[in-house]
C-alpha cells in the first residue's frame, strides 16, 4: 500500500510542477486532460456515483434534505438514505453513526451546489426557514463575478451555495 | 437545537417512521408522505454539485485518482482540484488541509461509484496496481451485485459497486 501510495504522489507532484509551466489554453488543457490512465469505467444508470457520510441525528438529516431541501429518496432504511433530485443530477447518502461508524466530524466536509440563480435559490430557502451563516457574497473579493451562500445541516455539515452574478434570463 | 432543526428532525421522523407501514415496493408511494417543500433549483453550467473534503497529502490525492483512477479536473491549483467524469457525471473535490480547514479524518467519508462493467473493471484497476481493502466480488454467493473497496493515500475509502454484466453485452 505505501509503495502504492508513493507513486501516487510521484504522479500528483509531477502534475504540480506541470501547473507552475502553465503559459496557455493549450498548457491549461494538458494538465487538466492528459494523465496516466483514462476514466474508462462505464457508470451505471442507477445511481452513478455518490458520497456517503455518517451522522448522530439521522432523522434531522433527513427531514432537511427531503422537507427542505426538496430531494427525494432514492435508498431509505432506519438507519441509511440516498437522496437524488428528480433530473438524477447528484446523489447524497448518509448513515446513521453508531459505535462501528463514528459520527463525521463537522468541517471535515462540505456539501456544495452550483444554482442558475443563486439569488433566487437562497431566496426560498429563507421562505422554507433556512438560516444561512453567510448571506450570499461575492467570491473570492468584492469584484468577484462569483457569488457564495453557506448554511448548515441540522448535523453541522456545511452547505455552500454557488452561483454567478449574473442570473439567467427569463 | 434550533427551531429550524427541531422541524428537520420532525419531517425526517415522519418518514422514517413510514418505513414500518412500507412492506414492499407497491406500496411505497401510500405510505410515503408528499415532500413539504419541492426542489425547485436549476443546477447550473461549471458543475452541479459536489462533496468537499481536506487531506494532508494532496499531491498523492491528485495522483490517485487523477493518474490512477482516471478522473478529469474541472478546477485545479496548488491546494485545490475538482475532479469529474470524462462525461461529467459527477463531481467532487478535496483541499490541501492547514491550519483552517484539518484534513478529514480517515474512514469519515466514502466516494462511491456503481460501474455497469464491473468485471473489467475490476481487472482494470488491479491492472494499474490499485491494492483493494476487499476485493471486488459478489455480495453473497451467486450475487449479480458486486462490491469492492480500496483506499485513497489520505484514507478515503473509494467504494465500488456493479451489477454483472448479462451475456453479449
Amino acid at each position: 500500500m505505501r509503495d502504492f501510495n508513493n507513486v501516487c504522489k510521484t504522479l500528483g507532484d509531477e502534475r504540480l510542477n506541470r501547473l507552475k509551466d502553465v503559459e496557455s489554453e493549450d498548457d491549461w488543457s494538458q494538465v487538466k486532460t492528459k494523465r496516466k490512465h483514462s476514466f474508462d469505467f462505464p457508470l451505471h444508470d442507477a445511481r452513478k456515483q455518490w458520497v456517503e457520510y455518517h451522522v448522530s441525528d439521522f432523522e434531522a438529516e433527513l427531514g432537511f434534505y427531503t422537507d427542505i431541501l426538496g430531494l427525494s429518496a432514492q435508498s431509505l432504511s432506519q438507519d441509511y438514505a440516498v437522496l437524488h433530485n428528480e433530473s438524477h443530477e447528484f446523489y447524497i447518502g448518509f448513515w446513521r453513526a453508531c459505535e462501528e461508524k463514528p459520527e463525521t466530524p463537522t468541517g471535515a466536509i462540505s456539501i456544495c451546489f452550483f444554482f442558475e440563480d443563486i439569488y433566487s435559490g437562497v431566496d426560498k430557502l429563507k421562505r422554507r426557514g433556512v438560516g444561512f451563516t453567510s448571506d450570499v457574497k461575492p467570491f473570492p473579493d468584492e469584484n468577484g463575478t462569483c457569488r457564495l451562500a453557506k448554511l448548515k445541516t441540522p448535523n453541522g455539515h456545511s452547505i455552500e451555495i454557488w452561483g454567478f452574478e449574473d442570473t439567467p434570463s427569463e | 437545537m434550533s427551531d429550524f432543526d427541531k422541524i428537520c428532525k420532525e419531517y425526517g421522523k415522519a418518514r422514517v417512521d413510514s418505513l414500518v407501514k412500507i412492506k414492499e415496493t407497491k406500496n411505497w408511494e401510500d405510505h410515503w408522505p408528499e415532500n413539504k417543500n419541492e426542489y425547485p433549483f436549476n443546477l447550473g453550467p461549471c458543475w452541479k454539485q459536489c462533496v468537499e473534503y481536506y487531506v494532508d497529502d494532496f499531491e498523492a490525492e491528485v495522483g490517485f485518482f487523477v493518474d490512477m483512477m482516471g478522473l478529469f479536473t474541472n478546477a485545479f491549483d496548488d491546494n485545490y482540484a475538482m475532479l469529474m467524469s470524462p462525461e461529467k457525471e459527477f463531481y467532487f473535490s478535496f483541499w490541501k488541509a492547514d491550519k483552517d480547514k484539518k484534513a478529514t479524518p480517515p474512514g469519515a467519508i466514502k466516494l462511491c461509484f456503481l460501474d455497469s462493467k464491473i468485471k473489467n473493471l475490476k481487472e482494470t484497476l488491479e491492472g494499474r496496481g490499485v491494492p483493494f481493502t476487499n476485493n471486488i466480488e459478489p455480495l453473497s454467493e451467486g450475487s449479480p451485485m458486486y462490491r469492492g473497496e480500496c483506499v485513497s493515500p489520505n484514507g478515503t475509502i473509494v467504494e465500488i459497486w456493479g451489477m454483472e454484466e448479462e451475456e453479449g453485452e
